[in-house]
């Protein structure tokens, strides 16, 4: 069984490159437009894996990802966060709540894919 | 840091000095004026002496110098009056004319800017959908021009090697190159027979000399049966019997001959079969040997077309294999390029954002001003750190701080936690 990522973001184009490279890779994907949108697609499915964008309406991807490391069975859970922030602070922002790895848009889908491949 | 100013369209009201100076000079006048008249009243009463008369004289004099200065800086004064009135006039009829002006602008500013909000949201909207569009499409021919190279790779693949087409080729070569020895082999076979028949050939002229010699035998058998008779007859009674035998030998070596004879024409009638035979056997090898030689160099020039048309597929979809891939490598970069519309998305609503706050403030000042409450200032430096707060990518910050450069980051970063 393939193993399933939720990807964030509020701009269905990234969505959807997003989207379209995990598929090819094989990966099942699961979409969500906000952080609040996420937090409902984390019960009643595993998700191996998240790529969230960091700016969002209703709840941004940092918000997300601090209510996503309540859940007991996400705490371990390895997030990526895919944005057009690229300051340090945000970044060091991510990290401390438990981010795995930065990704600074435009990116490229193969580049993803290899951190994807790495953390899963 | 926040500045106040009065509302309203009251007018400043304030007493300069020079106002109060010019009220107690007018006073001391009144009063030189007054000493004057009864100063006056005195001198033409009599009753003083001429000394004081001198004095009250004097006295009136300066007092009406003293009424001539004052009248003339009272004059002065009221023309500086004049002048400041209708400097006070014009500043009024500025304020009124700002006032005015800062009503247009409010509502300018008031009915302009969500109109410019929804303008920008209209074209953030189009861009987006557009954009997903244009990806969804791109992706499309992204996922297809990747089955396509798979594909066109694996037919390459399957015509290369031993099992391709190549291989293929080759194995037919072998086998066809097999069934023409075999062909040739048989060919042989025949020519063997054909040498064989040829020997049975000289086989029957023997045997037809044979034959030649049976009917010579049998005549000469014949010819002494005859001669036995002959020599039967002579002997009479006694060779009676021996002329029986006589004859009996003469009908045998008759039908020996009759025999000899048949069996030379039948080996003639066989040997013409096989002659006729013969020629025709060799007729048809060399026939033979010629439609195999030309199947030889048919089989040989269809086998090197069949290399040669394998050789151009191979090389075409080699070039289509490289042509698709680029094409592909092409397609990511515009998937890459369109996410520039994520940027654009979000620089729009922060202009959005940021207009509709200018909305409101400018709603709440003019609630205020339609009050007559005290309205405060907007801080344009703290707005301005406001609007940068909110600034995602770094040439947001750029163009802040006056950079006319519109580059994006063309490569993506990654940073491991």
């Amino acid at each position: 069984m393939s193993k399933v990522i939720l990807v964030v973001d509020d701009s269905a184009s990234v969505r959807q490159v997003v989207g379209i490279a995990l598929r090819g890779a094989g990966y099942t994907v699961v979409e969500a437009n906000d952080g609040k949108d996420a937090l409902t697609k984390l019960d009643g499915q595993k998700i191996n894996l998240v790529i969230s964008d960091v700016n969002m309406p209703n709840m941004d991807g940092i918000s997300f990802l601090k209510e996503m490391k309540q859940k007991a069975n996400y705490k371990f859970t390895p997030v990526i966060m895919l944005t057009t922030e690229g300051a340090e602070e945000k970044k060091r922002e991510g990290q401390a709540a438990g981010a795995k790895a930065w990704i600074v848009k435009p990116f490229r889908p193969e580049q993803m894919l290899q951190a994807v491949s790495m953390l899963i | 840091m926040s500045n106040s100013y009065s509302s309203g369209n009251s007018t400043a009201s304030y007493s300069s000095p020079t106002t109060a100076g010019n009220t107690s000079l007018l006073g001391i006048s009144v009063a030189v004026g007054v000493i004057a008249i009864v100063a006056l009243g005195a001198i033409f009463s009599g009753s003083l002496s001429f000394v004081w008369k001198l004095l009250l004289a004097l006295a009136v004099v300066a007092a009406a110098i003293f009424t001539w200065i004052q009248a003339s800086a009272a004059l002065k004064q009221v023309e500086a009056l004049q002048a400041e009135l209708k400097r006070a006039q014009f500043e009024q009829q500025l304020t009124q004319t700002y006032k005015t002006l800062l009503e247009n602008y409010q509502q300018l500013l008031k009915d302009l800017l969500p109109t410019w909000q929804r303008q920008t949201e209209l074209a953030r909207h189009q861009l987006e959908s557009s954009i997903t569009e244009l990806v969804g499409r791109f992706s499309e021919i992204h996922q297809r021009l990747q089955a396509a190279v798979a594909s066109s790779s694996t037919t390459a693949s399957s015509m290369k090697g031993d099992t391709g087409l190549g291989g293929v080729i080759q194995f037919a070569n072998a086998e066809l190159g097999q069934i023409t020895q075999t062909l040739r082999a048989a060919m042989e076979q025949r020519d063997d027979l054909l040498t064989e028949i040829s020997g049975l050939s000289k086989i029957t002229v023997e045997l037809s000399g044979m034959s030649a010699e049976v009917a010579g035998i049998a005549s000469q058998t014949n010819l002494l049966a005859l001669n036995a008779a002959i020599e039967a007859a002579r002997a009479g009674e006694y060779g009676r019997g021996f002329a029986v035998v006589a004859d009996e030998v003469r009908t045998l070596s008759t039908r020996s001959g009759e025999t000899g004879a048949r069996i030379g024409k039948r080996i003639e009638q066989v040997n013409s079969a096989l002659q006729t035979t013969l020629d025709r056997t060799t007729e048809y090898a060399a026939q033979d040997s010629n439609r195999l030689s030309k199947s030889e160099g048919s089989i040989a020039q269809v086998l090197e077309q069949f290399q040669h048309s394998s050789e151009s597929i191979l090389q075409s979809a080699h070039v289509l294999e490289q042509e698709s891939a680029a094409v592909q490598s092409s397609v990511e970069e515009v998937l890459v390029n369109l996410q520039f519309q994520d940027r654009v998305s979000q620089i729009l609503s922060h202009v959005t954002d940021d207009m509709e706050k200018l909305v409101g403030a400018v709603a709440d000042q003019e609630t205020r001003l339609r009050h007559g409450e005290s309205v405060t200032l907007i801080d344009i430096q703290e707005w301005l750190r406001a609007i940068q707060k909110t600034y995602t990518t770094l040439e947001q910050v750029d163009v802040h701080h006056g950079s006319h450069h519109s580059k994006t980051p063309s490569n993506s970063e990654i940073t491991f936690f």
